[in-house]
């Protein structure tokens, strides 16, 4: 090989890449992400909080974590198509004859060609990391939670070096390889596609680590997210710790360096046999062969009797789509975008997961609108391909001069390409639709349909692709470049994923539907269907005048004027859509008007209304008249106020959308003060009675998505937890009816058809015409309130019934036994069921939540109707026995908002559940649930702001996942501590306090009554100062093990240590072939603990803590395979 | 007729690659000859539509197609200079869709046509196969085809005979004349024998300006009884090249023959008197040309 010619080549090579659209393109990406995006926001740990202890911007870690995702985003598009489109690009510039038939030999060629893409690759990652540098080292901190740590070089060069480049050179060795072998753009557009779809696909997974990840971790995302990241290691780690490989990952940058490596040579190898044209590459000249004797010329060409018409419009646009379509079959590479989605579907409808990593039943609905990412990802990006190289194919080939020559119509040349493409896109959808279906035909449970395959995929996304599409035609028409079309393109599709990610997506940008649509098979789009119909329309509009200025715009005669001018005023029509909708949005219950109303309520009444006690409601009696069409309710009731305890002034909150408000107090009407949704009424009285109306909800949505109140006609949802159904009691900084019980009679009109179910137990129904109405009458007092309204079938239990969608009958067997035996057995642990009644109500999935309203509970569709079932983690008993829990701990047992509250709420409904899984499901059951709730609290906790149970409240995110799950662990712990009699007793004797006194219980109140009637008060103090008052989590670890025979048994050593703070009593155990053989030890921080065993059969596994009943992290650590006796 | 007045066009640079073109073509054969860069293309692909004039003004038929090329499309026959096809296309697929995309019609259909057609051109051997196994001159025919195609009113052919052997360009030659009986045909090219060959009047084109528009025969009286022919050495082929008209110098059995035009002065010694040939016209028109 002679390097004086290599470096020939691969200076030439440089040059032309210093001038392509995909270098700088690459270059302004690689500025943007460094300039716009704050590395320490990508540290999951810290604070953005004062008090809080902040992540370093220029930690190791945190560069780690940008050059690895920025690698992901921005590198694996542009490099490959950078390198991929090398060779070709020397082949459409047909110098191939001239190149080779010099000295220059083929592995020269393609060594210097190789050499001078990553020399210019090469380039932006030094640029990236110098502009890293000044930028993080000099520039203004970006962001409220930035902290500038100490400068070190090895914080950038490491990761670069680490991260960035050998993705690099993977993602531009591959794409050179298949450009090279297949000459066709179409596979090299292939190569990105695919590694960036798998990477997405592999780091959304929770999977631990393993040997796919070897070929598959291009960026090192993967490792950094579940080696680095998964676990909260505390921002002292982040900040100051060095970047540590273990050997996967160095396994993995070796095949990231090797395999480019080999599939370049393999290209040298195979480019000397194109060259020598010992197989077909290049396009070349071919010979005549032998051509036969030449016909003589008989008769003339007036014998022909030729004319021509003028080809009209349809004729051409269909001439066009023929020659094109003719062109996609023969592209073997487009079929790799097909099979690449089809399998994306596959493996997306495969590995969906819900709650707790719960399986789903997907409706056809359902998966269609799960799948939409995927087909509109794919899709768009195919005709992106298709449409650029189908438009400039003339031009590459030469055959512009004679094409444009013709009489065809401009608009025909880019119309008939159009065709094509929506023949292509259709046939990707066909294909992923018949995959979607075999899924569902071959779900267990679940059903199949077309139709809403062909109403999303085929309806409602045309004009996704159809704007895709045209805006695509029109760059390439004004820049008449198409590597600058393609970097553009992705910029557009970069800088949508960015708007969705960041929460700034609206139904006015929102073009390709991302994030927006939510299925329920209780309704088809009742809730967005107006804003859905405008943005598509407004789509439709866009699309139109890209189409315009494209045709307007389209080289067919050089230096004709464009006149996309014009296009101005064609832009009037998608303007005023798009200002109509803006208006829509703005007014609509997610809009600013609506947050501005909030800002408001509380600017204008926090100070001189926090503070005044709130009317105390007795009894509640209201008349709620819903029309479901119009989504219209009014409403017309009264409230009985507590004698004794007025204040001095009564005031109430209604929402912003509520009209028409009229007041009366002990029968006088009376003119309130709307002070921004704070009712103040001029006199005090025993009985306040209202009237008014509202739409529920009023407007449209921000961008798709849900909300937790509704009227509409396929079901209705209401409850007191927000202003938008009945008044609430004073100045209201978190919602509710009073945390002082009431009676309430609420009669309930509503069409026929459709079931209201209230709170309290039915006492009348009637029917008048196609009006119903139904009493509902609390038999017991409550303290919230809510309206359940559907179309239902119904499933009766022992005093508790499921009502829900004749469709979704798989889990609610399940669903009415878990309530008879919460009902059941709550009632035997904590206090009596005081009402009749109990029902499960299924609402659209509009919001995927349950709520333990008193007697009622709303169950969202999306939870565990349509959760798979499994024995080993019943998902849909699990939510439900969470929900009845609430009955106890919320509606009777209703804490203030003093710290430690939530603990009584979520925290001991999550234990109640363990409980009840323990005594109904088993021991495996509770455990698999129990390791749930544990890991959800390992990877939400936040190590350097975490509070102790006794001081979280409702304020902090971070605090919500520490009082649900640390909170039931440590019941879960106080419980085996206790015993089952002394705790279930102390839990009594909380309860009943709550209900008889009506002081508002607290954290410490509970642990008081349970240590009274603990048999080791003291060992319960150590407890509670180490689990409730401070934020211990031990950690195990098994050392020095050893197996040696012992006669007839087998005598096992192991030392255990807690490498964590805290003293632990755990259980350990061996256990082998059919035996097993438990101790249980005392293990104080760090202090190593030894402990044998002699088991009787060979023992293969040692665990700590087996049955789960000990929260810890890394429990898979904590767990090891015996080695062979010696 | 096809009269073009002071056609102007200047490419970004600047570079002018025409200075103010005026030609009245009527019906028949028409040539257009220049050397290499002269602007023939250029010309072409503006009366093509393919590109827009700087300034001037083009009128076919007394209207004015210098901004309207849709208006010349329906009626024309086009073979540029520099062309390719769909490769992955056969020779017949590619040339019925281009047929369909002129709105050619037959009463046989499109596909007979396109028979028809290939045979008129000597491609109906290889109307199956792909166009990229095509060589170079059975890509110039197969233009050949679609541009012949339709009965244009106009036909701009630009370097047609480029890879064409012997016997294919006698048969476009035929062609050619067959269609100049009754509409325009243009035929730009830079070899004096397919002009001579077939048209009765040219024009001659050099850096963008009109040489002079005449017919051959005009052409050879120009030079006719001041054409000389001599046999010389190298050297002396050189120095004649200063002091002397030479149209042109070529070898013949390694012998340097030269052909010079004399004016007032006498002929170098030696030299005879030569009948003038269409090329020794044009060499000495683009010469004259030049000096002008």
């Amino acid at each position: 090989m002679n390097a004086a010619r290599v470096r020939v080549v691969a200076r030439q090579e440089l040059r032309t890449h210093l001038r392509s659209p995909f270098l700088w393109g690459l270059v302004v990406f690689v500025a943007f992400a460094t300039l716009a995006v704050n590395p320490a926001a990508m540290i999951p740990s810290g604070s953005a909080t004062v008090e809080g202890v902040r992540p370093f911007s220029n930690s190791v870690y945190a560069m780690a974590q940008s050059f690895s995702l920025t690698g992901l985003i921005f590198y694996t598009f542009l490099a490959s198509l950078l390198a991929g489109l090398s060779v070709i690009h020397d082949d459409e510039s047909r110098v191939g004859d001239l190149i080779h038939s010099t000295p220059l030999t083929a592995s020269e060629y393609i060594s210097g060609k190789f050499l001078g893409v990553m020399a210019a690759l090469g380039g932006v990652v030094v640029l990236h990391v110098i502009m890293a540098m000044t930028w993080y080292e000099l520039g203004p901190l970006v962001g409220g939670d930035s902290y500038r740590g100490p400068f070190s070089v090895t914080s950038y060069l490491w990761p670069a070096l680490w991260c960035v480049l050998p993705g690099v050179l993977f993602c531009a060795g591959v794409s050179f390889a298949i450009g090279e072998r297949f000459r066709t753009p179409i596979a090299v557009y292939a190569v990105p596609t695919v590694l960036f779809g798998v990477t997405v696909l592999s780091l959304g997974s929770q999977a631990p680590l393993g040997l796919w990840d070897v070929p598959l971790d291009i960026w090192g995302a993967r490792w950094l997210s579940q080696t680095v990241f998964v676990t909260d290691r505390g921002i002292d780690f982040y900040n100051s710790a060095p970047l540590v490989v273990d050997q996967m990952v160095m396994l993995n940058r070796l095949v990231m360096v090797l395999v480019p490596l080999a599939a370049v040579a393999w290209s040298a190898r195979h480019c000397e046999q194109v060259v020598r044209g010992r197989t077909q590459g290049r396009v070349g000249t071919s010979s005549e062969g032998t051509p036969p004797q030449p016909t003589p010329l008989v008769g003339t060409l007036n014998d022909l009797r030729m004319s021509r018409r003028l080809p009209t419009i349809r004729l051409s646009i269909w001439q066009v789509a023929r020659s094109e379509i003719s062109q996609i079959r023969t592209q073997p590479a487009l079929y790799l975008f097909l099979l690449f989605a089809v399998a994306l579907v596959w493996e997306s409808a495969g590995s969906a997961r819900g709650v707790f990593d719960s399986g789903v039943i997907f409706t056809a609905g359902g998966l269609a609108v799960s799948l939409i990412e995927v087909v509109t990802g794919i899709g768009c990006l195919l005709l992106l391909f298709h449409t650029v190289e189908s438009i400039t194919r003339p031009a590459r080939t030469r055959l512009d001069a004679i094409m444009y020559a013709t009489p065809v119509p401009t608009a025909a040349f880019v119309l008939g390409v159009h065709v094509a493409g929506a023949l292509l896109v259709g046939l990707l959808l066909m294909g992923c639709g018949a995959v979607a279906l075999a899924f569902l035909f071959l779900q267990p449970q679940g059903g199949m349909a077309i139709w809403p395959f062909i109403l999303l995929w085929g309806g409602v996304l045309a004009p996704t692709f159809f704007v895709w599409t045209m805006s695509v035609t029109a760059v390439l028409a004004l820049t008449r470049s198409r590597y600058l079309t393609y970097v553009i393109a992705l910029a557009v599709l970069m800088v949508t994923m960015a708007l969705v990610l960041t929460g700034s997506m609206t139904w006015v940008t929102n073009w390709p539907l991302w994030g927006a649509l939510r299925w329920t098979d209780m309704g088809t789009f009742e809730l967005n269907g107006a804003p859905l119909l405008w943005n598509r329309a407004l789509m439709m509009a866009v699309g139109v005048v890209a189409l315009l200025v494209a045709v307007r715009a389209f080289a067919r005669t050089e230096g004709a004027p464009r006149h996309v001018g014009v296009a101005a005023t064609w832009a009037l029509a998608p303007v005023a859509i798009a200002a109509g909708l803006t208006v829509a949005i703005n007014a609509g219950f997610q809009g600013p008007d609506a947050r501005a109303w909030r800002d408001d309520y509380e600017q204008r009444n926090a100070a001189e209304w926090a503070s005044v006690p709130p009317p105390v409601i007795t009894h509640v009696d209201a008349d709620v008249w819903l029309d479901p069409v119009k989504r219209f309710m009014r409403v017309a009731g009264a409230y009985d106020i507590e004698s004794g305890a007025t204040p001095a002034r009564q005031a109430f909150t209604l929402g912003p959308g509520i009209r028409n408000v009229a007041w009366t107090v002990d029968g006088q009407a009376v003119d309130a003060d709307n002070r921004a949704g704070l009712w103040v009424l001029p006199t005090i009285g025993r009985r306040v009675a209202f009237a008014y109306d509202a739409i529920v909800p009023d407007g449209f949505t921000r961008n798709g998505g849900g909300t937790s109140s509704f009227i509409l006609p396929s079901g209705v949802l209401l409850h007191t937890l927000g202003p938008d159904f009945l008044p609430l009691p004073g100045y209201v900084a978190e919602y509710g009816l009073g945390a002082r019980p009431f009676t309430v009679e609420m009669r309930v009109s509503a069409p026929a058809g459709l079931t209201v179910n209230g709170v309290g137990e039915q006492v009348q129904q009637r029917v008048d015409g196609d009006r119903a109405t139904t009493t509902w009458r609390s038999d017991y007092p409550v303290k919230f309130l809510n309206l359940v309204g559907g179309r239902w079938a119904q499933t009766q239990g022992d005093g508790v019934a499921v009502f829900h969608h004749p469709g979704h009958p798989w889990n609610v067997d399940a669903m009415v036994s878990t309530l008879s035996a919460a009902k059941r057995l709550y009632s035997e642990w904590f206090f009596p069921y005081p009402w009749k009644e109990l029902r499960l109500n299924e609402f659209p999935d509009h919001a995927t939540r349950a709520l333990g309203f008193p007697t009622n509970i709303p169950f969202s569709e999306g939870i565990g109707f349509l959760t798979r079932p499994d024995p080993g983690l019943p998902l849909p008993a699990i939510v439900t026995a969470h929900e009845t829990a609430h009955q106890w701990w919320a509606n009777l047992v209703t804490p203030g908002r003093e710290p430690g509250a939530d603990v009584l709420l979520e925290g001991m409904a999550n234990f109640a559940t363990l409980l009840l899984l323990e005594s109904e499901h088993g021991g495996a059951v509770r455990q698999t649930f129990a390791k749930g709730l544990e890991d959800q609290y390992i990877s939400g906790r936040r190590v350097d702001v975490e509070r102790p149970l006794f001081e979280t409240t409702s304020q902090s995110a971070t605090d919500e996942v520490v009082s649900a799950n640390r909170g039931a662990l440590v019941m879960w712990m106080l419980y085996r501590h206790m015993g089952h009699e002394r705790m279930v007793a102390g839990l009594q004797a909380f309860v009943r306090a709550a209900v008889t006194t009506g002081t508002p219980p607290t954290l410490r109140g509970l642990l008081g009554d349970l240590r009274s009637l603990a048999s080791d008060p003291e060992s319960f103090d150590v407890m509670v100062s180490q689990w409730v008052a401070a934020t211990t989590v031990p950690e195990f670890r098994v050392t020095d093990v050893s197996v040696t025979p012992a006669g007839a048994s087998w005598h096992v050593s192991a030392v255990i240590t807690n490498v964590g703070p805290g003293t632990v009593e755990v259980d350990v155990e061996v256990s082998g072939e059919g035996s097993h053989s438990r101790q249980r030890a005392t293990l104080d921080a760090g202090v190593p603990t030894h402990v044998t065993w002699n088991v009787p059969g060979p023992p293969l596994r040692l665990v700590v803590d087996p049955d789960v009943h000990v929260l810890q992290l890394n429990r898979a650590r904590a767990s090891i395979d015996l080695p062979a006796p010696k | 007729m096809l009269s073009i007045s002071d056609l102007v066009k200047v490419y970004p640079g600047p570079v002018t690659a025409l200075h103010g073109v005026s030609l009245e073509i009527p019906t028949g054969m028409f040539g257009l000859l220049g050397p290499n860069g002269s602007g023939k293309s250029t010309l072409m692909r503006i009366l093509a539509g393919l590109l827009t004039p700087t300034s001037g003004r083009i009128v076919w038929d007394h209207e004015d197609v210098t901004n309207t090329p849709e208006r010349v499309w329906p009626r024309l026959g086009y073979l540029p200079q520099d062309f390719g096809f769909y490769p992955n296309l056969s020779g017949a697929a590619m040339l019925q869709h281009l047929l369909t995309l002129k709105g050619v019609e037959a009463p046989g259909g499109l596909a007979r046509l396109t028979s028809e057609l290939l045979e008129r051109v000597n491609l109906t051997h290889a109307a199956h196969r792909k166009v990229k196994q095509y060589s170079g001159g059975m890509r110039q025919r197969l233009g050949i085809a679609q541009a012949i195609a339709g009965n244009p009113s106009l036909l701009i052919v630009d370097e047609p005979t480029a890879g064409l052997d012997p016997e294919e360009r006698l048969r476009f030659y035929r062609l050619l004349s067959e269609l100049a009986e009754n509409r325009i045909v243009l035929l730009s090219t830079h070899i004096v024998d397919d002009v001579a060959m077939l048209c009765p009047r040219f024009a001659v084109i050099r850096f963008g300006r009109l040489v002079t528009v005449t017919t051959p025969r005009a052409a050879r009286a120009e030079l006719q009884s001041r054409l000389y022919e001599g046999i010389v050495s190298r050297t002396d082929a050189d120095r004649l090249s200063q002091t002397h008209a030479v149209t042109h110098v070529r070898l013949v059995e390694g012998q340097h023959v030269v052909r010079l035009v004399v004016g007032d002065t006498p002929p170098p010694a030696g030299f005879v008197l030569a009948e003038p040939t269409l090329e020794d016209a044009y060499l000495w028109l683009t010469r004259a040309g030049a000096a002008a």
